[in-house]
């Protein structure tokens, strides 16, 4: 294997690790919270203390997980929060390349899919 | 398992009437009546997101219902687009998940099985003889198990809820779109000249009947089939968190993406069609002539349409660039739909779970050397694609093009794209590229009817009609089932044989499946015909559009 080769697969072996770790708060969950609940520790039976939404500085980078919480920065502070109370922001590996608008669909016989076709309305 | 609040009821009839009104007077502004009908009464979801009663309790019993057959809706899908990829392993495990979801479901008998789709969007769908579709990158990007059994358990909860009842309202809806061309030619019209392109996009989506109609109805299926996914994975014993939430969230961020890249796309659109239409307006006024009236009143009113449309949008409490986006969906909001299954898991803390997710079984399936072969060879081609005169292009679509994936269309498809770009790369110079394409057809599992039009059009263009023909003979001889390829099929006849033996085809077609007999029909139209269809859609076009200004 040349190392053009290498080069190519070690590429896209690092995308995808790094599409893993970009990970970010962007939103509570339900968007109608108005508060966080803050962990010391990744653990529930622990009290939490409260902030206001707006005052977190969303977004936040996820520093770690463990269970159902992430770890993020707050203030300079390492706290946790429950995965369940926030919404992230998750990358994928798709786009709306030179194939997808080769392969414009027409319509079929199945449902809608679990997304809207973005590529084919943009294209 | 959905179910809606009673004060959540009042205000999606009244955001009903508000839908039902702005069709109407779309309808009327593009001179459209035709409104399709026979869309099955499934419970009406508004804006689709409603309340999740209870997370884990017990699933309402199937319908009864025929199933179609579902290998030649394989075959059909694999006419579609690039066709499907064959990777047995991955399919495998899968498949292995698919069969414990519908044995959750208490139905493991039904048919169908998780066949993967070969496109670099993010995409899945179910059809209604059980068969799940899902994208490449799906299957690259989601982090747990969790993920993925949300993802299949969300698209099998529209075949356990039957919802493919909605193929006859979209079939209905494209009927009603084809008899009101001339909509379409009004959209067109106003395009060429002062290219109203919100005024385009509302016309097209909605007023020609399809975009309300199953719109509204699809919105219903994606939330019921969020609460059915939901149901399921936890009743499996994933979680929430790293299952449905992950699984919305990923579908969040991707749309998120597209948002703002076609934003940008229009505003660079809106800029230039201003700057024309006020350039052509001046340009007639000062050559001496009088100004073009109707470019003159285009270029002046553009401004104030929209603001007319805005000022519309308001009075019904909706903000016309949100508006745009939303209505045009066939999905809730996703952000609707990730807090109604908030709510419910808030309300129901047994199904809380602060587990880590299930990574192993996937991460084995994914780096399985088969599969691991095959992904990053698709992965290659998707960026040699990207960038065919790149000369690194080269080196990733031939590696792309051996085994697992050397019959592949993908990958056959990226080298044949970026030979087609850099002629002189290859130490060896291949005469025609097109020949590269072939090796797809001897492959039975990896055929893909696209490749099959591709080279045989190729060789048409060249002039070798005779072997164009063995081509696209041969392409529908085995995908002769597949009502996909039968429109692309019938207009080659057209232009190698004669519009006569089209329409003959095109009869064939409509009898063998009445699906896609319109389709079939369109496709038999000679170049006279379609030209003669155009003059007399652009003339009444001319003719509302000419209403349409004097009514301002």
């Amino acid at each position: 294997m040349n190392i053009v080769k290498l080069t190519l697969l070690a590429s896209i072996a690092l995308t995808s690790v790094a599409a893993m770790a970009q990970q970010t708060i962007v939103a509570a969950s339900p968007a109608s919270s108005v508060s966080f609940e803050l962990y010391p520790t990744p653990d529930a039976s622990q009290s939490p203390r409260e902030i206001k939404v707006s005052e977190a500085g969303l977004p936040l980078p996820v520093l770690a997980r463990q269970g159902g919480f992430l770890k993020v920065d707050i203030g300079g502070q390492p706290v946790w929060i429950r995965s369940a109370k926030v919404r992230v922001s998750r990358t994928s590996t798709a786009n709306c390349g030179a194939l997808a608008s080769h392969a414009a669909l027409k319509p079929t016989a199945s449902t809608p899919g679990a997304a809207d076709v973005a590529c084919t309305k943009a294209n | 398992m959905t179910a809606t609040n009673p004060a959540g009821n009042g205000r999606l009839r009244v955001r009903r009437s508000r839908l039902l009104c702005m069709t109407i007077w779309l309808g009327l502004l593009a001179g459209c009546a035709a409104v399709p009908g026979g869309v099955p009464g499934l419970p009406y979801g508004g804006s689709g997101a409603g309340t999740v009663a209870n997370p884990v309790g017990p699933l309402a019993p199937p319908q009864a219902r025929s199933w179609p057959d579902s290998g030649q809706d394989v075959l059909n899908q694999r006419a579609r687009g690039f066709g499907l990829v064959h990777a047995p392993d991955l399919q495998r495990y899968l498949n292995g998940l698919y069969a414990r979801i519908k044995a959750q479901a208490g139905v493991p008998g039904w048919p169908g099985g998780v066949q993967i789709v070969a496109n670099e969007s993010l995409d899945a769908y179910a059809t209604g003889a059980g068969n799940l579709y899902v994208s490449l990158p799906w299957l690259t990007s989601v982090e747990s198990e969790d993920e993925l059994v949300a993802l299949l358990s969300h698209e099998f909860g529209h075949v356990y809820l039957h919802y493919h009842q909605l193929e006859g309202a979209v079939q209905g809806a494209d009927m009603a779109a084809g008899t009101v061309g001339v909509g379409v030619m009004l959209v067109k019209k106003t395009g060429q000249i002062a290219g109203w392109n919100q005024l385009d996009s509302l016309v097209a989506a909605y007023a020609l009947g399809k975009g309300l109609v199953t719109t509204v109805y699809s919105r219903t299926q994606e939330s019921a089939a969020d609460a059915f996914g939901l149901n399921i994975s936890l009743k499996m014993g994933y979680s929430y968190e790293h299952g449905l939430k992950a699984f919305l969230e990923r579908i969040a961020s991707w749309e998120d993406t597209n948002r703002e890249r076609e934003a940008r796309r229009q505003e660079q659109l809106m800029a230039a069609i201003r700057a024309d239409a006020v350039a052509r307006a001046q340009k007639s006024a000062g050559g001496g002539r009088a100004p073009d009236a109707l470019q003159l009143r285009v270029a002046q009113t553009t401004g104030e349409v929209q603001g007319a449309l805005d000022a519309t949008m308001k009075s019904w409490g909706m903000k016309f660039e949100q508006t745009m986006g939303k209505l045009r969906s066939d999905h809730p909001d996703i952000t609707d739909r990730s807090d109604a299954l908030a709510h419910a898991i808030a309300a129901f803390p047994a199904a809380h779970s602060d587990a880590d997710p299930i990574v192993a079984p996937l991460l084995a399936a994914r780096n399985a050397p088969r599969t691991a072969a095959m992904l990053s060879h698709y992965e290659l081609a998707f960026r040699a694609l990207a960038a065919p005169a790149d000369p690194a292009s080269l080196v990733a679509a031939q590696r792309a093009t051996t085994a697992p994936t050397a019959a592949h269309a993908v990958p056959l498809f990226a080298l044949y794209t970026v030979l087609g770009q850099q002629p002189g790369a290859m130490k060896r110079r291949v005469a025609d590229p097109g020949k590269l394409l072939e090796a797809n057809f001897v492959s039975e599992q990896d055929r893909a009817w696209k490749l099959y039009t591709i080279r045989g059009m190729g060789l048409k263009t060249s002039g070798s009609t005779p072997a164009a023909k063995n081509v696209i003979e041969s392409g529908l001889a085995y995908f002769a089932k597949a009502e996909d390829a039968w429109p692309d099929a019938i207009r080659f006849y057209g232009e190698t044989q004669g519009w006569d033996e089209a329409k003959r085809r095109a009869a064939e077609c409509g009898k063998e499946f009445p699906r896609a007999s319109a389709r079939c029909t369109a496709a038999a139209a000679s170049p006279a015909e379609l030209a003669e269809a155009d003059r007399k859609a652009e003339a009444k076009a001319e003719n509302l559009m000419q209403r349409v200004f004097k009514k301002k």
